[in-house]
C-alpha cells in the first residue's frame, strides 16, 4: 500500500461517525461536496444511549434529512461511508491530505453468502449489524486456520487486511471522546452493581435490573474537574437527571451526588425542578470513596462525613479525549484544512456537538471555496425499474426489473442511474432515492389501488403508470430561483452576533444574502420560498431565511457585567454579582469569570456571588485559576444587597458575611424574545421566549419550516462563543435550506383571455392575479400547484397546462 | 400507426384525482378484477381535460377514450365536471363529423366509493369495444 498513488480523491474527509461526524458529513455533501465519512463505530456515544432528555423520544433522524432510522445506517449524497474503518495516519501534501485508512479484513466483493461463518472454527467472523453490506472479521479471535479463505466464492477474505489511500483537501476531525474509565479510581471499591450511567442506561433498556423499592445513588463528575483533568464534562448533570428520573419511574429512589449542578440551557431548569418533584433527591458533595454499597461522602453543611447504603451506585464518566489530541479552546484551526468539531473541540452534549459541527462545515466551506455546481444530473439512456422485494417478502416477477431485497437500507445501488423503483411506503423513502439516483420515480407496491391480489401484471401496470408520469415530468420545470439557480437568496433577520457572523461567512463564498432588522419585516409568506414583504413596501423571493434575535434584558441596580471597567481598581473591592436566574445562564458565566480574573490581575479583591457555577467545558479552567488567583466565591441564594455593601449568607461557610464593595458588577438578566418572529413567520414559540426548534438535541437551529434556520438568543441563551459558532452554522443550513417545487404549472393564452377573473376566484392558492394594464390574467408561477382550477373555471379554455406534459403522458400510455 | 393483428382494445381512461382515481385505487384495494385495457392518466380534475387531449389518444390510434369525473354537484372545482361534459360532448360532434364512433368516448360519474362502479364500467366499455369493430377508431 504505501507508495500507491491515492485511489479516491475528496474535498472532504469526515474521520468519525458519531452525531458530530454524520452531521457535518451530511450538511457538507448537500452543499456539493464530496465527502467521504471514516468511522470505526457508527453512531458514537450516542448510539449506546436509549432515553433522551427531555421527552425520552430519540429523534436523531431530524439531525438529517434521511427518512430512515439514523441510528440503523446513514446515507447522503455525495457522502461515501468507509464503515468499519480506522484511520491509520494523515500527512500533509501540497493542498492536502493523504490519508491511509485500513479498512478490516474483509473486502467489498463480500456477497454476505455466510458460508465463512459456519466455518469458522473461531466464530471471528460476524455481522456487525445485520443491515452491514459485508461481514466483519475479529482479528483477536482469528487464529489465521485459512479456512474461510477457501471457502470463500469471491476472495473476499485479506486476513493481511485491506487499506486504501484517500486523498482530501481538508480533513474533519470529529472522533469524539471515550468515556472515563472508572475502574482507574482507586477509592472507588464498589460491588458489581456500580456501574457507569451507559450500563445503567444498558441494564434499564433490557430489564435486567430490578429497581422497585432500591435505592439508587448516581454521582457526578467522576474522572473530572480534578487537577488532572480540569474540565466539566458538560453533558452529565443532565444524563443523571435523567437517569434519576428512569430510576424514580421504576420505584427507585434516587438520589443525585453533585458538585455543581450545570443547568444551564433552555428548559434544563425547569426538568430539574420537575425532577424534584417526582421525588428525586439531591446532595451536594464529593464523594471520597465508596466502599461496596457505601458511599462515603462530607456533608457539604458541616464537618460531618457520611456514609450511606445503596443498591446500585451509577457513575457519570467524564467524557475523556485522547491524550495525544489534547483538548484546547481554540484547536478548530489548529492546522490549516484541519478542522476540529463536536465534542472533541470542546466536552459537549447533542445539541453543543450538533451546533459546532455545523459550525465546522461552515469553516470548511469557507476553506474550501464554494463547491462547484453540480453536474446536470440529466442521466443518459432508458429508465431501469427496480423493484425492493421488501426483504423477499414480496414475490414480485417483473421482467426485465433488478430485484433488490432491501433497498431502503442499501439505496447506493441507485447512484447514477435512471431508475423507477417500486418500493413499499415511498412516502418515507422517496427524497432518499431521489436523492441517490440521478432521476428516480416511485412506485408504491404496498399503496392500495394496483396492489390487490398481489399479481404481477398489476404492479407491472403500475410501473407503465409511472413511466407515464416520468414522460410527464420531462414538462416540469423548475421555478425561477429554484433549484439550477446558482445564487440562492438568502435572508438574515437581525443584525446580531450570530446574524452578523452568518453574513460574513456568506459573503466570503460570495453567496447572495439579505440582513434586515425585524423591525423592517412587515409580511411573510410561505411559497414554498419565503416571500417577505418589508415596511417601505418593497418584498423580496427569499429561498430561505435565518432568524436570529437579540435578548430581552432586564433592569439592574449596579453596572453591566458587559460593560469595560475604566476605573482603577486597584485594592478596591469589586462584588460581582450573578444573581439565580443569571448564574444559569450560559451566557454569563464565562463572562464573569474573565471579568474576575482580568480584575484581580489589576489588582482588585474580587467577590462572586452566585447560585451556581456553571462554568461548562473548558470554561472549568478559568474556575480553577480564578479561584488560584484568590477571586473569592460566594454560593449564596440568600443576600440583601444594600448601597455599598451586601449581606450575604454563605452556604459553604453557614455563616452570615457582609461585604463592603467600592464597584458592583451585576449579570444583566435576560429572557428571550422571539415572540415577534415566532409570530411573523408563524413558527411555535417555546419556553423561555424562545422559538421551539425542531428537535432540542438534534436539530437545534431547523423548525418545522424547512427554510427557516433559528439561532442565536431566537433559540436559546447563549454566549459569544456559541453566538458566533451558531452563526457560522446558520450559514451552512441556509445555504442547504432550500426548498424545491417542481409541479405542473397553468399557461395563459393571452389571446383567449378576456380577464373575467372567473380563474382568480377560482384558485384556491391566490396565484392568479390580474394585469389590470392588459386587461389579461396571470399566473404567479411560484404560487400555482398545478391543480387545474382555473382551467376547470375559465369559460374561453384560456388557461392551460403546458401541453408538453399531458400530450407526453399520452404517448407514454399509447406508445408500447 | 402499426396495425396489429387480434388486439386488445387500448383505452385511455383520465380520471379524475378526487372522485375516478380514487374509486381505482378502491376497487384494487377490493381485489377486484378489471379490465387491463385501461390506461389511467390522472388529472385533477375531469373539467381541466382540454378537448385536444381526448381526440389525441385516437390519433395515436387507443380504441376508447373513458373519463371519470365526480357526480354532479359534488366536483372538488364546483362544477369541473360540467365543463367536461360539454368538452365531451363536443368531441363526440368532432368524431362523428369525422365519421367516427362517438361511442368510443366515454364520460362516467364515479365517486371515490364506488370501486366497484368502476370496475363495472370500465369492463363494461373494454367488452364494448372488443365487440366493436376489429381495429382502431382510426387507421
Amino acid at each position: 500500500m504505501p507508495g500507491e498513488k491515492p485511489k479516491e480523491k475528496y474535498d472532504v474527509a469526515c474521520l468519525g461517525a458519531g452525531i458530530s461526524g454524520i452531521v457535518a458529513a451530511h450538511e457538507l455533501g448537500k452543499a456539493g461536496y464530496q465527502v467521504c465519512l471514516i468511522s470505526k463505530k457508527y453512531g458514537g456515544n450516542i448510539a449506546d444511549h436509549k432515553n433522551w432528555f427531555p421527552d425520552d423520544n430519540c429523534e436523531m433522524c431530524k439531525a438529517t434529512d434521511q427518512p430512515t432510522c439514523l441510528k440503523e445506517s446513514f446515507s447522503s449524497n455525495n457522502v461515501v461511508f468507509y464503515e468499519n474503518s480506522t484511520v491509520i495516519s494523515w500527512k500533509r501534501k501540497s493542498n492536502g491530505f493523504i490519508i491511509e485508512v485500513s479498512r478490516g479484513f474483509i473486502t467489498d466483493d463480500c456477497i454476505k453468502c455466510g458460508i465463512c461463518v459456519e466455518v469458522c472454527p473461531q466464530k471471528a467472523i460476524y455481522l456487525n449489524r445485520e443491515w452491514d453490506r459485508k461481514y466483519s472479521l475479529d482479528k483477536e479471535k482469528c487464529d489465521e486456520c485459512g479456512r474461510c479463505i477457501d471457502v470463500c466464492p469471491k476472495d473476499a477474505i485479506a486476513l493481511e487486511g485491506t487499506g486504501e489511500r484517500l486523498k482530501a483537501r481538508a480533513i474533519v476531525d470529529a472522533r469524539g471522546f471515550d468515556l472515563f474509565d472508572y475502574s482507574k479510581v482507586k477509592s472507588y471499591n464498589g460491588n458489581e452493581k456500580m456501574m457507569s450511567t451507559q450500563e445503567f442506561e444498558d441494564a434499564l433498556s433490557s430489564n435486567s435490573l430490578d429497581l422497585d423499592g432500591k435505592k439508587v445513588a448516581l454521582i457526578n463528575c467522576v474522572g473530572c474537574r480534578d487537577k488532572e483533568m480540569d474540565y466539566c464534562s458538560s453533558a452529565c448533570c443532565m444524563i443523571s437527571i435523567k437517569e434519576a428520573m428512569k430510576a424514580v419511574e421504576r420505584g427507585a429512589k434516587a438520589k443525585v451526588f453533585h458538585m455543581d449542578l450545570r443547568l444551564m440551557g433552555k428548559g434544563y431548569q425547569s426538568y430539574y425542578e420537575e425532577s424534584l418533584k417526582r421525588g428525586v433527591e439531591y446532595q451536594r458533595a464529593r464523594i471520597g470513596e465508596i466502599d461496596g454499597e457505601t458511599v462515603i461522602y462530607l456533608d457539604s453543611s458541616g464537618d460531618e462525613i457520611k456514609e450511606e447504603k445503596f443498591d446500585c451506585i451509577v457513575l457519570s464518566t467524564a467524557q475523556v479525549v485522547d491524550k495525544s489530541r489534547d483538548l484546547d479552546l481554540d484547536t478548530t484551526e489548529a492546522e490549516e484544512g484541519h478542522f476540529v468539531i463536536g465534542a472533541k473541540r470542546f466536552p459537549s452534549d447533542i445539541r453543543d456537538s450538533v451546533i459546532s459541527s455545523l459550525a465546522g462545515g461552515a469553516e470548511v466551506m469557507s476553506y474550501l471555496g464554494k463547491a462547484k455546481p453540480e453536474e446536470d444530473r440529466e442521466g443518459n439512456g432508458d429508465w431501469e425499474v427496480v423493484v425492493c422485494t421488501c426483504g423477499n417478502t414480496l414475490p414480485v416477477q417483473i421482467p426485465g426489473a433488478q430485484k433488490v431485497s432491501d433497498l431502503c437500507k442499501n439505496p447506493d445501488i441507485l447512484k447514477g442511474r435512471k431508475t423507477i423503483v417500486a418500493a413499499c411506503s415511498p412516502s418515507n423513502y422517496a427524497s432518499l432515492f431521489k436523492s441517490k439516483a440521478d432521476k428516480c420515480e416511485i412506485v408504491d407496491i404496498r399503496e392500495t389501488g394496483y396492489w390487490a391480489g398481489a399479481q404481477d401484471d398489476e404492479i407491472t401496470r403500475r410501473i407503465e403508470i409511472a413511466r407515464r408520469k416520468l414522460s410527464h415530468s420531462d414538462g416540469l420545470y423548475p421555478v425561477e430561483g429554484g433549484e439550477g439557480d446558482e445564487n440562492k437568496r438568502l435572508l438574515i433577520v437581525g443584525d446580531t452576533t450570530a446574524g452578523r457572523e452568518c453574513a460574513n461567512l456568506l459573503k466570503q463564498n460570495s453567496f447572495d444574502y439579505d440582513l434586515r432588522e425585524i423591525e423592517d419585516i412587515s409580511k411573510v409568506e410561505y411559497l414554498p420560498q419565503v416571500r417577505i414583504t418589508f415596511s417601505d413596501g418593497s418584498s423580496g423571493l427569499y429561498d430561505s431565511v435565518f432568524l436570529t434575535s437579540n435578548p430581552l434584558l432586564l433592569p439592574i441596580k449596579g453596572k453591566d457585567l458587559l460593560e469595560k471597567v475604566a476605573e482603577d481598581v486597584n485594592n478596591k473591592n469589586v462584588l460581582i454579582m450573578l444573581s439565580e436566574q443569571c448564574s444559569r445562564i450560559r451566557q454569563y458565566y464565562p463572562l464573569a469569570l474573565e471579568k474576575a480574573i482580568e480584575l484581580r490581575e489589576k489588582g482588585a479583591n474580587v467577590f462572586v456571588v452566585f447560585g451556581e457555577v456553571c462554568a461548562y467545558g473548558l470554561y472549568e479552567r478559568l474556575y480553577t485559576k480564578a479561584r488560584e488567583m484568590g477571586v473569592i466565591f460566594i454560593r449564596s441564594d440568600n443576600y440583601s444587597l444594600d448601597e455599598g455593601q451586601i449581606k450575604v449568607r454563605d452556604e459553604a461557610l453557614n455563616e452570615d458575611l457582609v461585604i463592603k464593595y467600592d464597584l458592583l458588577l451585576e449579570a444583566r438578566p435576560s429572557q428571550g424574545k422571539a415572540d415577534e418572529l415566532a409570530e411573523l413567520f408563524d413558527l411555535d414559540l417555546g419556553g423561555e421566549g424562545f422559538i421551539e426548534e425542531l428537535d432540542y438535541k438534534f436539530a437545534p437551529m431547523k423548525t418545522r419550516r424547512k427554510n427557516v434556520i433559528i439561532g442565536g438568543f431566537a433559540v436559546g441563551p447563549c454566549n459569544r462563543t456559541e453566538e458566533i459558532l451558531q452563526g457560522k452554522a446558520g450559514a451552512i443550513l441556509l445555504v442547504n435550506s432550500v426548498v424545491f417545487q417542481e409541479t405542473l404549472k397553468v399557461k395563459v393564452n393571452e389571446r383567449r383571455c378576456v380577464g373575467c377573473e372567473l380563474c382568480i376566484k377560482a384558485c384556491p392558492y391566490g396565484a392568479r392575479i390580474m394585469d389590470y394594464n392588459r386587461k389579461i390574467s396571470l399566473v404567479m408561477d411560484e404560487l400555482c400547484t398545478g391543480c387545474g382550477a382555473c382551467i376547470t373555471a375559465c369559460a374561453n379554455n384560456a388557461c392551460y397546462f403546458d401541453d408538453k406534459g399531458m400530450i407526453s403522458m399520452i404517448d407514454c400510455a399509447m406508445g408500447e | 400507426m402499426k396495425e396489429k393483428e387480434e388486439k386488445e382494445p387500448v383505452i385511455i381512461a383520465f380520471i379524475c384525482n378526487w372522485c375516478a382515481s380514487a374509486a381505482a385505487d378502491l376497487a384494487g384495494t377490493s381485489r377486484m378484477q378489471y379490465a387491463s385495457n385501461i390506461r389511467p392518466i390522472r388529472v385533477m380534475c375531469s373539467g381541466s381535460i382540454d378537448t385536444s387531449y381526448m381526440l389525441k389518444p385516437f390519433l395515436d390510434g387507443a380504441d376508447g377514450v373513458f373519463i371519470g369525473g365526480c357526480h354532479p354537484g359534488d366536483c372538488h372545482y364546483i362544477d369541473g365536471n360540467y365543463k367536461a361534459r360539454r368538452k365531451v360532448e363536443e368531441v363526440k360532434e368532432i368524431l362523428r363529423s369525422l365519421g367516427l364512433d362517438d361511442e368510443r368516448i366515454r364520460l362516467r360519474w364515479i365517486s371515490a366509493s364506488e370501486g366497484k362502479k368502476f370496475a363495472d364500467e370500465v369492463n363494461a366499455f373494454a367488452e364494448e369495444l372488443k365487440s366493436k369493430e376489429r381495429g382502431r377508431a382510426m387507421p
